[in-house]
């Protein structure tokens, strides 16, 4: 089918936000969905050339689907769960509900996450953390529901998103400023990560060609964490980062796979501060009678494993300040397909290799050093110093 | 008038007690402590609003002092104080401030631009009067709330509570005492790209409210500027804003900032919902640079003047936590009511803010409105 006007939700999200450029430069008839005015502001000021509609995602009963004229809805949008773990399936349950109440509505092309895979993805895999589970829960709902409505669905599982201002790229600086910092495995391993723009092309090309499967993947196959952090670090100038050994990455990857409830009760009990109770006053007034009434030898050899195991404490204590936890996602091995098909950046424009490269420059610069009337800044030119900014490294 | 006669009862009974033996004077201070317990009510407090700072913010820390007792909860829709009130153990809740009973102070945590009515007729019932930021729009509407109160012996406060983060209360220190020589100039932001809204999100910008993120998000960054520097007055130099669908999502502005002695600071005050900005409040000296972490768990560092990292302040002063915030300047501002001398978060002590809020927004120059597609 080719479609005549798509919905999307969630448009000011990093993905639809960014997604409504991609829909728009292909030439697609685009209806963005904003729940409240401050987020039609935000659609307007990312995406001005595209229609914004301000309303509910979940109509109530009699009431209007703000997209019942799109046939094809994109949804990015997710609902919160407050703070409350059921609503996470409840929320966006009902979204998926009010979306398929569009009277037009053909295809819903619904953005999940390889969450569903798990943290660590290992050749086993399944949805490790709540936030996996739901997602799986709430993407198979939206298969079922919409095939009982004779509406076609297609489920994207949506790798690691990176680009400008986006907080894995936020990440990856960091770590590549970090000193010290050592990429596991040499990042060797699938990124499972993919561009922003990537997202937007491969969207674009779904909605042109038609989806050969239900469920799709949607990651930079070909790319290894170290082709992604590279990347980063030569956009903005950074040092690439060094490589962690491998028999130190493995004892980090194996220390995240035996995690357990157990391991952590037991970790948790030898955390607890016995020594700060011993040394409240009344609690060290009593210790010290029993001390004057215990032989020598035992004293002694009670202070000795005090001074081991004290020792040992504060050896893993200054360890664990000097090194910086690692993600699972940086240890973790590439998600299983099939995936959307992403093409090539075009030359030049939006997409285009130039334009992500000048865009996570001009986010690094705005982010990394304060300067005079930042906020209403243009695009940093690089060969430019800003006015007023400081001459920082 | 239970607070006075709490007080009066017990310096009269201290005044006895040197007279009675060692014993009975123990036993004695116990009977009278007692009994002033039962006299010294706490504070009755009453709250307008029941929105998210209220109920995450305000509540918790109120009901956990055991000076304050919550009396009820106002808001334009009582099914929400009913919900609040019933989550805190509140026995009240109301949704026309007419109809609640009188309480020693009040929480306004109403949007600024819905408050207008309800700060004079707390006044006028004779309440302390405590706000939540951004404290009024205009310089005229915050001379008129703190005239009033003062003509009726009231005090009004305004939650600025980022004055109570550890790197702003330690930064406010050093500079006081100029340990780091005459300061050049200041470039303050709080940016970050909006990425979801949510369900009921962007009240805060509507016109009710403050209509942008300079009142509502500046006047957080705008404050921690001015109390760090101990400012005396500020002048508008330029401000830029952009505005998408009559909502203003960011504001530059650059001021001057005088001080009780020395030259006027060139200061830029930057807040932003579209873009991630460089964090902080960056104090530029002549050889080195401050950076004082906007949050309460943020850091207080000095840096080199091309933005080395040289060292990190041990902060002493000052909250860690919002809460700790929260609970500090509730006990500043309940101190400030029952001895009548200004504290930390007296109104009096955000003019500044408010005139610079006020002045940035008449004279932004080169506002770009877009224009709806």
């Amino acid at each position: 089918m080719t479609p005549t006007r798509i919905g999307v939700t969630g448009a000011t999200g990093q993905v639809g936000s960014r997604l409504l450029r991609h829909l728009r430069a292909a030439g697609f008839e685009v209806v963005a969905v904003a729940r409240n005015p401050l987020g039609a502001a935000l659609c307007d000021a990312v995406a001005p050339d595209v229609e914004i509609r301000v309303g509910p995602l979940t109509p109530d009963e009699g009431q209007t689907q703000v997209l019942d004229d799109c046939d094809v809805i994109v949804n990015c949008a997710i609902e919160s769960s407050g703070g409350i773990p059921r609503q996470a399936y409840t929320r966006n349950r009902g979204l998926v509900d009010g979306l398929l109440k569009a009277k037009a509505l053909k295809w819903l092309v619904h953005f999940s996450t390889v969450a569903v895979y798990g943290e660590l993805i290992t050749n086993d895999p399944r949805p490790g953390s709540e936030y996996g589970r739901s997602k799986l829960y709430v993407e198979r709902y939206a298969a079922r529901q919409a095939r009982r409505r004779g509406i076609r669905c297609t489920a994207i599982r949506l790798g690691h998103v990176y680009g400008a201002g986006i907080a894995r790229s936020r990440e990856i600086i960091e770590f590549a400023r970090t000193p010290g910092f050592a990429l596991p495995f040499g990042g060797r391993l699938p990124s499972n990560a993919i561009h922003e723009d990537n997202v937007g092309a491969a969207v674009v090309r779904l909605l042109q060609q038609g989806a050969a499967h239900d469920v799709c993947g949607l990651c930079e196959t070909s790319h290894t964490w170290r082709d992604v952090f590279d990347w980063h670090t030569r956009c903005v100038g950074l040092t690439p980062v060094h490589d962690m050994p491998d028999a130190e990455s493995t004892a980090r990857r194996e220390a995240i796979l035996r995690q357990s409830p157990v391991r952590d009760a037991i970790a948790w009990l030898r955390g607890l501060p016995i020594k700060s109770l011993v040394r409240s006053p009344a609690m060290f007034d009593l210790a010290l009678r029993a001390l004057v009434k215990t032989p020598s030898s035992m004293t002694k050899a009670v202070s000795d494993i005090n001074r081991r195991t004290g020792a040992r404490g504060h050896i893993v204590r200054a360890n664990a300040a000097a090194e910086r936890a690692v993600a699972a996602l940086y240890l973790s091995d590439g998600v299983p397909g099939p995936f959307l098909e992403i093409p090539g950046a075009p030359a030049d424009g939006l997409g285009s290799e130039m334009e992500r490269a000048r865009e996570l420059r001009d986010w690094y610069e705005l982010w990394r050093r304060p300067r005079l009337r930042a906020a209403t800044a243009v695009p940093v030119d690089p060969n430019i110093t800003p006015a007023g900014s400081l001459a920082w490294k | 008038m239970g607070r006075p006669i709490g007080f009066a009862f017990r310096g009269i009974c201290f005044l006895s007690i040197p007279r009675l033996p060692q014993r009975a004077r123990h036993w004695d201070c116990f009977i009278v402590s007692m009994l002033t317990v039962q006299l010294e009510a706490p504070w009755k407090v009453g709250v307008i609003g029941a929105g998210v700072v209220t109920s995450g913010s305000h509540l918790p820390v109120l009901v956990n002092m055991p000076e304050v007792s919550v009396k009820w909860i106002c808001d334009r829709s009582l099914p929400t104080a009913q919900r609040v009130a019933t989550s805190y153990g509140i026995s009240q809740a109301f949704a026309e401030t007419t109809h609640c009973p009188d309480v020693d102070v009040v929480l306004v945590a109403t949007p600024v631009g819905s408050r207008r009515s309800v700060v004079p007729e707390a006044l006028s019932r004779g309440w302390h009067v405590f706000c939540e930021k951004p404290f009024a729009l205009t310089l005229s509407e915050h001379d008129m709330y703190v005239s009033d109160a003062r003509a009726r012996g009231r005090q009004i406060g305004v939650a600025q509570v980022r004055r109570y983060a550890k790197p702003t209360a330690s930064a406010r220190t050093l500079v006081r005492q100029g340990v780091l020589g005459p300061i050049e100039r200041v470039m303050a932001a709080d940016g970050f790209r909006m990425r979801g809204t949510g369900r009921g999100g962007g009240w805060h910008l509507n016109d009710r409210a403050a209509g942008g993120v300079l009142a509502e998000f500046g006047s957080h960054l705008i404050d921690q500027v001015l109390y760090i520097l101990g400012a005396t007055g500020a002048s508008v130099r330029e401000c830029t804003q952009r505005v998408h669908r009559g909502l203003e999502l960011a504001s530059s502005l650059v001021a001057d900032v005088s001080k009780a002695s020395g030259p006027p600071i060139p200061c830029s005050m930057d807040v932003s919902l579209l873009d991630d900005l460089c964090n902080g409040v960056y104090i530029e000296f002549a050889e080195s640079m401050l950076r004082v972490g906007l949050g309460f768990e943020d850091t207080l560092t000095l840096l080199s003047k091309d933005g080395e990292h040289v060292a990190e302040f041990a902060t002493a002063e000052g909250a860690g936590s919002p809460v700790q915030g929260f609970y500090l300047e509730w006990k500043d501002f309940l101190r400030q009511c029952r001895t009548g001398e200004p504290s930390a978060v007296d109104a009096a002590t955000v003019t500044t803010t408010t005139a610079l809020i006020d002045e940035a927004s008449r004279v932004r120059t080169g506002a770009v409105e877009v224009p709806a597609a």
